[in-house]
This record gives structure tokens, sequence and C-alpha cells, in this order.
């Protein structure tokens, strides 16, 4: 006992200081709200954790805060309707806009204002820690009475408490940088700054902060239309369908070629007979991935598109997993992670996910799936409701909720929200 | 439910071998997970030799329950078979030790380490035979060789 208690007493001591790492040990989910993950080697990681995430205002999320503040993985339930891909769709507005896309039409409609009521503006407020920083980005929409599109209404970046800029409606202003004057200048109000602010290196808050946003992994895959070509230049910023699986896996090993190692490794133990996977030319302008397997009877060449709706979600899995490991940390939100795949596999498919994600990332996870469910504790399943289409989302820990019995029973009689 | 939580914290250790391991639906109470291991488990544990299973179950202050349970299990799968629990129920350790995941984590630690930080709590210090049997038998299959 006496060890344990040290060891915590270490963790309190350097909370808010180094962050340290000890292999195989990880107190992450034990200090909620803490600033730093701590596990206990020597060594320093790099912490990528969402603080806070406040929207409003959009769909069913109205005046919603996502509580996940310290929690290196969580899992959204609920019944259906009550918001939890929602959530999803909000951070991929931000990733949008972070991966260059600045059109507001582009990125949300008049429809999504909650009911309709567009005299209110649409926000979205996110606050990373990340890389020892405190990134507190936020943007607010509105639709003046004759507008088809949404416009800025205001819009900020602020790190470490120093705004990075300002804006309101058209008018932007540069906070003062070390050797830059401050400046202001004006832009269509229909277009987001933080694409257009420049940065000034790539060790710029600004850039780690676009960048981080960018590479988040958000995931809602359909196997179907996964048929592994790589068409375009290989990239790190995979879409939620992964209909540009080709590109991610290029852009992966591009940029890491023994995130190989990692991809391979995983395959192995849930298919025992993979081999490996090529990416051959296939015609003059794109490749197409070719999987093979083999055991003590032979060789089976299958291209990507063949493969079952589950092995390409393993696919999936495998290069999240290569990916918090070649450039992580990272945050994945992946919609319902256990469509597809056998009963047999889904936990060790989620558990894989939240052990990656000890290091320093954020998985999230919506699902109604028991075996999921059972992947998550009390203090890290968060529990969806809505008590009907004219009422916003609420949302709490189920730690709070002190369901008796069986979890997965309470559910099914329809007992969680009450 | 909150007992077998434990079992989360224990997977996500690093250095478990993840697929050697499953987790069972929680069965609800102990005459339960005796009743469904009887009836649903034995047939699988002839045919997989290689296969052991551990019993998660709740004391409650009658210590009796290991040979009550372990006289029900057919003696040619008794070495295969393990009955844990905490002495009266889990909260007090939660208290003391941390999450269920926390407390699930230190449990991996000590079975990598051959440590028993967790395993000397009064809750938990009366499974000190069946933790040593697992020690022996399981600790090969859960985690590689250092």
């Amino acid at each position: 006992m006496s060890g344990m208690v040290l060891e915590l007493n270490i963790i309190r001591c350097i909370r808010d200081k180094t962050v340290l790492w000890r292999r195989g040990r990880c107190f992450f989910d034990a200090l909620p709200g803490s600033k730093t993950l701590v596990l206990l080697d020597g060594s320093c990681i790099i912490l990528f954790v969402i603080r806070r995430f406040y929207i409003h205002n959009f769909r069913c999320l109205e005046n919603f805060e996502l509580p996940v503040s310290g929690l290196s993985s969580a899992l959204l339930i609920g019944d259906n309707g009550t918001g939890k891909t929602t959530v999803g769709l909000a951070l991929e507005i931000l990733q949008k806009i972070a991966r260059r896309k600045n059109r507001v039409g582009e990125l949300v409609k008049p429809r999504d204002f909650s009911r309709g009521r567009s005299d209110v503006p649409m926000r979205f407020e996110i606050e990373i820690e990340l890389q020892s920083k405190v990134y507190e980005y936020s943007i607010a929409f509105e639709l003046p009475e004759g507008f088809k599109e949404l416009r800025v209404s205001n819009e900020r970046l602020v790190v470490d408490g120093k705004p990075v800029y300002t804006r309101e409606v058209a008018r932007v202003h540069l906070a003062k940088a070390a050797q830059e004057k401050e400046a202001s200048f004006f832009l269509d109000w229909h277009l987001v700054a933080l694409p257009t602010v420049q940065e000034q290196s790539t060790k710029d808050p600004l850039f780690i902060f676009k960048q981080c946003l960018a590479r988040m992994i958000i995931l809602r895959p359909i196997p179907v239309l996964i048929l592994g070509d790589t068409k375009d230049d290989p990239m790190l910023e995979p879409n939620p369908e992964m209909t540009n699986f080709g590109e991610w896996f290029s852009g992966l090993l591009d940029y890491a070629p023994s995130a190989y190692s990692k991809i391979d490794l995983y395959l192995k133990q849930v298919m025992p007979d993979w081999n490996d996977i090529k990416n051959p030319p296939a015609r003059k302008d794109y490749s197409s991935l070719i999987v093979q397997f083999s055991n003590d009877k032979g060789n089976a060449t299958i291209p990507f598109e063949d493969l079952s709706d589950g092995e390409k979600c393993f696919m999936i899995c495998a290069l999240v997993l290569a990916a918090i490991d070649a450039y992580g940390p990272l945050l994945c939100f992946w919609d319902e992670p256990d469509n597809y795949l056998a009963l047999s596999e889904i936990g060790h498919f989620v558990i894989a996910l939240r052990r990656a994600s000890q290091s320093g990332s954020q998985f999230i996870a919506t699902s109604h799936n028991p075996e999921v469910i059972r992947s998550f504790s009390d203090e890290n399943t968060l529990v969806f409701h809505r008590n009907s289409h004219l009422e916003p989302t609420t949302v709490r820990p189920l730690s709070e909720l002190q369901v008796k019995g069986d979890l997965v029973g309470a559910i099914i009689r329809g007992d969680l929200a009450s | 439910m909150q007992t077998g939580k434990s079992q989360l914290g224990f997977r996500l250790d690093p250095a478990l071998l993840a697929r050697n391991f499953q987790v069972l639906p929680v069965a609800g109470g102990w005459m339960n997970v005796l009743d469904i291991f009887l009836s649903d488990h034995i047939a699988g544990m002839y045919q997989r030799r290689d296969r052991h299973m551990v019993l998660l179950i709740d004391f409650d202050g009658q210590e009796d329950r290991l040979s009550l349970g372990k006289a029900r299990i057919p003696a040619d799968l008794s070495e295969r078979v393990f009955i844990l629990g905490a002495r009266t129920t889990p909260e007090g350790l939660k208290k003391e030790l941390g999450s269920y995941e926390t407390i699930g984590s230190l449990m991996a630690k000590d079975c990598r380490e051959g440590s028993d930080t967790v395993w000397r709590h009064h809750q938990l210090q009366h499974n000190a035979g069946e933790v040593e049997r697992l020690r022996r038998n399981v600790r090969p299959i859960l985690f590689a060789p250092s």
C-alpha cells in the first residue's frame, strides 16, 4: 500500500508542472480536472486534451458543455436523437476551419440553428491543452435579417490567456506579437479568420493550434465507400467517412515509415493470417491498396475494397493507433466504433483505442452497444438526455446518476434518464 | 455492477496481452456467477484446455463463500478456476484506492511485478491463496516475459 500512496503523493505534487511518465502506469483517469497526464518514468510527454467544449444554438445543443476535461477517454451514451453525433459534427466544424475551409456557408447552414432560432447567435468554444499551453478558440455565427448565408459575429484565439487575434464581424484585430506590431484588417464577414491569419513559423502557437484541430480524427466510417484508392496527394487529414483512407495510409507512412510496424502488429493480432499491405499503381494517376493474407496452406491477395466491412474497420483502427504513435497526441472521436464488428472483437477494439489514448491523447466514442458500454466506467461515461424534440440536450456523468444494478438493463428499461 | 469495473483498469495496462483476456457480462450476485459458470462454461473449459476463468464475486463479509464456491467446481477444473472478490463490498476500496479503473491498473501492476500493493488491502487480503495460484498459472498468459 505504501508504494501506491507514495506514487499518488508524487502525482499530486507535480500535477500542474512537468508531465512525467513511467511505462505501464497511468493515473490520468484518476485525476479529473488535472492539467497533466501523470505516468512515471522520468520522461516528458506531450498532452492533448479538451478542457472545455461549449456549443450554443446548434441543432439540439443549447448552452451545452461537454464534460470531458481530465478524461483520456470518454463514452457518450443516450437514446437516439439526444445529440451524441451532433457533438462530433460540432467538432467537425472546427476541424474543417483548421483544414482551411473558411466559407461560413460551407460550415453551417440556417437550418442548423436550434429549432430555427436564428435571432440568437450560434456559438462554438473550445479550450485545448497542448504542449503545456492552453488554447481558447471561440467563434459565433449570426443570420441578420434578409441574409441567406450566416456570417461571423465574433471570433477570437487566446493562448495562455493572451489574445492572438480578436474579431468583431468584419474587423480583425491582431494582438502585438514578440516582434510584430498590433494590426487590424477587414475580412469578408462570410469568411472565418482562423485559416487566413498567417503563422510565423511551425513553432508559432497559431500553427500548432490549427494543426492540432486539423489533425483531429473524427470518424463515422462507411466501409462500402472505402475503396483503398490513392488518387490525391498523401495527407494526414482523413475525412469522417474514411473515403480517403488510401491518402491517409500513404501520408502516414510518408510522415513516419516506422508506423507500418505498429499497423502490422495490430493487424496480426486481430487477423492472424494477415501478411502485408501494398499500394501498387493501378492506373496512370492513382494507386490501389491490396492486402495479402497467408498461412501454412498458402496465400490470398485481396483488393482492399473487397475486404469485409469489419476488416476495413480493423484497418482504420490500426491507422488510428499508428497515427497516435506517429504524430500524436491527438483527439479521436469515433461515432459508434462497434458498427460492423463481431461481438467478440468489440471490447478488444475499444480497449485498444482507450489504451493508446492513455499516453496523452483523447478518445471519445458514442455507442448503444453493451460491449462498448462495458468497456467504460461510470466516471468516463456521459449520459445524454433530451425530454423531447422541443427541448435541448442535457449531459451528466453516469457516476452522478447512481444507477443500481446492471447498467445495460437500466438502459433497455429506459430507466437511465429518469 | 461496479466490482467488475476494476477489470477495465487491468485491461488498460499497456503491457497486458489484451487479446488473451476476455470479459463476460455481469452475472448479478455470487450464486448467479457460480450457476452461470456451471451451466455455460464447463463444456468450453473441457474443450479448451488452455482456458482459465476468474469468477469475480462480492463476499459480503462471508468468507466461506470461497469454500462453498470451490466445492461446486468440478475437481478436474479446479486448477484453472479462481474465485476473487472484496471482503464486504468494493465501495470501501474505491474510497481508499481511487476509481475502479485505478484499482484495476494497480492490480495489473501487482500481477506484472509480483508485488501485492493492492492485495494487502484489508478488503482483499483474504484472496492471497487464489492470487498466488493466479500468479503461478496465469501471469505468463497475460504478460509477455520482460
